[in-house]
């Protein structure tokens, strides 16, 4: 049979439409990958420079460690939200979604003011040196302030999505609340953990704004791009942007199967 | 025994609610709990079940006040109408779940769960998932696995309204079995008479967050003690009127300008309400000759006919309108057609009275 839907006007004229963010995504791909990929020598040595490779793992560790702390402090969080049914919930969740709509510099400066060695925060934990200020905790929690509403949003409309009906029987059947979570809920809505996850995770990586204002060194790969670029120019930071933009393709395709793979059973493919 | 005891339980719940529900169940009863949509019914199930709290009143369960017990504690298994099967789990999984929550060893819960399977008649659907099963088999696991932990109480909410008709009849057997079979109290909710008929003990009908009749499958369909369940069990030809009292005995309700006899004395004057079950109104081509002084006899005209496939139902205009079923029996001669003039009958014996006695 012949697919009409394909020769339709409007169709078509959405397509055209919507190309235009599609052709610019793949131009600014282009403008990197193939200056980069006509001198791979300089690429080469631009991946094994210690300082790179440093600020890549940094960053991926800090972002993982942000990741952690979302997981285990706002999946509950998450939970309550989606169940509760109380009048001021809706505070919350504005509360939630605020470092969403604030400039990240905003951020920044907010946690700066919060963590730094004579804030509120920042100076008690001093005193048990633990530091935050040019340092790799600093990081994360710049990395958590951003990712939160990424991360708390997705999962909470997996837990949402889970029938309130299934924790039901099985508590009838002598689950606990908890149990029940962990039994029912929690398998159910694996698909919008995981992608919880990595969006948390890919706001996390890409974070410069709000991570250089707490701490500029040690170095996320983001502040090496923009170091580089105001210090060394176009070449010299285009290299470090291209193997991030390897490194993030890669987690996607690998993240992408794992989601597939893993959220078979969530409630809303059924 | 008593096995659930409400006293004056009340619940507002957004647009359900519960007023001073007073319920005693017996155990091993099956109770159908039948009621309009928004009557409140599941409600009622869940606040048995504990997973809603009373705003007021008590819960006893097999002697137990359980009203701050959490539901996992209550011993009651609960059925949706969506049956709920958790979608991760094959249905020996799903059946499973509560045996080990209890911690009961591997073999012991592969045994049960085998057990379940074959008395249910669902051994071929065990490693399968609930996503590939039909209506009527998603229940039977839904059943089997709300019976795996030996409940006291089987909580059922409208078990059979998403099945086809086959499924369901199939369905209807499964739950008489079980009702012979095992000694579980059950109380479903329901809206169709038939499910009623075929499984109560007793019903309680819920009309607005009230009891409003309690009694055996007869005496709910056939008395209803309000216009509201009358009009619900389907009654129908509901007619409000006045008595007039000659004196003598009987009494007749006025409507319009037709005087209906029917039994008992009733005060002069007195408003009340009338139900007249369709299928005991005679249609008759001409007027009956009898000197029966309880006999109605209500000239009419066939205003719609609405075949059926084992009745045809007739809307009829007269002094009043009615309705009558007439049984099909494949000739169907006897069965008027539209705008033919007939004549409705009835006894006094065919008059129910729904209020104002």
């Amino acid at each position: 049979m012949v697919d009409r839907t394909r020769y339709e006007p409007c169709l078509i004229a959405f397509w055209l439409l919507g190309s235009v963010v599609i052709v610019i995504t793949i131009l600014a791909l282009l403008s990197i990958a193939v200056p980069e990929l006509s001198d791979m020598s300089h690429l080469a040595l631009v991946a094994t420079e210690s300082g790179v490779i440093e600020a890549i793992l940094l960053t991926m560790v800090a972002a993982l460690v942000a990741v952690l702390f979302l997981v285990t402090f706002c999946t509950p969080l998450a939970y309550v939200l989606a169940r509760s049914n109380s009048r001021w919930k809706w505070i919350v969740e504005n509360l939630v979604d605020i470092p969403l709509v604030l400039p990240h510099t905003v951020a920044g400066l907010m946690v700066y003011l919060l963590f730094m060695s004579r804030g509120p925060i920042g100076a008690p934990l001093r005193s048990v040196g633990i530091v935050f200020e040019d340092a790799f905790l600093g990081i994360v929690v710049a990395m958590i302030f951003v990712s939160s509403p990424y991360y708390i949003n997705a999962v909470r409309e997996g837990f949402e999505k889970v029938p309130v009906h299934l924790e039901n029987v099985a508590r009838t059947l002598g689950a606990t609340r908890f149990h029940a979570f962990r039994s029912i809920t929690l398998p159910l809505s694996t698909r919008h953990l995981l992608s919880g996850i990595f969006l948390a995770w890919g706001r996390a990586v890409g974070e410069f704004a709000a991570v250089v204002m707490i701490a500029y060194f040690p170095m996320v790969v983001s502040t090496l791009i923009y170091q580089r670029f105001t210090t060394g120019g176009l070449a010299e930071s285009r290299s470090v942007a291209f193997i991030m933009i390897l490194i993030c393709i890669g987690v996607f395709i690998v993240f992408r199967w794992i989601t597939r793979a893993a959220g078979r059973h969530d409630h809303d493919r059924a | 025994m008593t096995m659930i005891e409400l006293e004056q339980v009340s619940l507002a719940l957004g647009e359900f609610s519960l007023c001073n529900v007073n319920l005693r169940i017996r155990k091993g009863e099956f109770l159908v709990l039948l009621g309009p949509s928004g009557a409140g019914k599941t409600v009622l199930l869940e606040v048995i079940a504990g997973l809603q709290a009373a705003d007021s009143g008590k819960v006893t369960i097999n002697q137990r006040d359980v009203s701050g017990v959490q539901p996992e504690y209550r011993g009651t298994a609960l059925v949706y109408q969506d049956y709920s099967l958790f979608p991760h789990m094959t249905a020996a999984e799903n059946i499973a779940y509560g045996l080990k929550i209890q911690g009961r060893p591997s073999q012991e819960i592969t045994k049960r769960v085998d057990v379940l399977l074959t008395d249910f008649g669902i051994s071929s659907l065990k490693n399968r998932y609930p996503g590939s099963m039909s209506g009527g088999e998603q229940q039977r696991v839904a059943i089997a696995r709300a019976l795996a932990t030996d409940p006291s109480v089987l909580l059922l909410d409208e078990p059979f309204a998403s099945l086809d008709p086959r499924s369901r009849d199939e369905c209807i057997r499964v739950m008489q079995d079980l009702k012979e079979t095992r000694s579980v109290t059950i109380v479903q909710v329901s809206h169709s008479g038939d499910d009623a008929y075929a499984l109560a003990d007793r019903i309680v009908v819920l009309i607005n967050g009230r009891i409003a009749q309690t009694g055996n499958p007869d005496e709910v369909f056939c008395q209803p003690a309000s216009p509201e369940i009358a009009q619900f069990t389907g009654m129908e030809n509901i007619i409000p009127g006045i008595v007039t009292s000659d004196g003598s005995g009987r009494s007749r309700i006025n409507i319009g300008s037709v005087a209906i006899p029917f039994p008992g004395t009733y005060q002069d004057g007195a408003g009340i309400t009338i139900g007249i079950p369709a299928r005991n109104m005679q249609i008759l081509p001409e007027q009956p000759v009898s000197d029966d002084q309880g006999m109605t006899c209500i000239p009419c005209h066939v205003r719609r006919v609405t075949w059926g496939k084992d009745t045809a139902t007739l809307k009829l205009e007269g002094q009043i309108p009615l309705t009558a079923v007439m049984r099909r029996t494949g000739y169907d001669r006897h069965i008027p057609r539209q705008g033919m003039h007939v004549y409705a009958v009835f006894k006094d014996t065919d008059v129910r009275i729904l209020s104002g006695a």
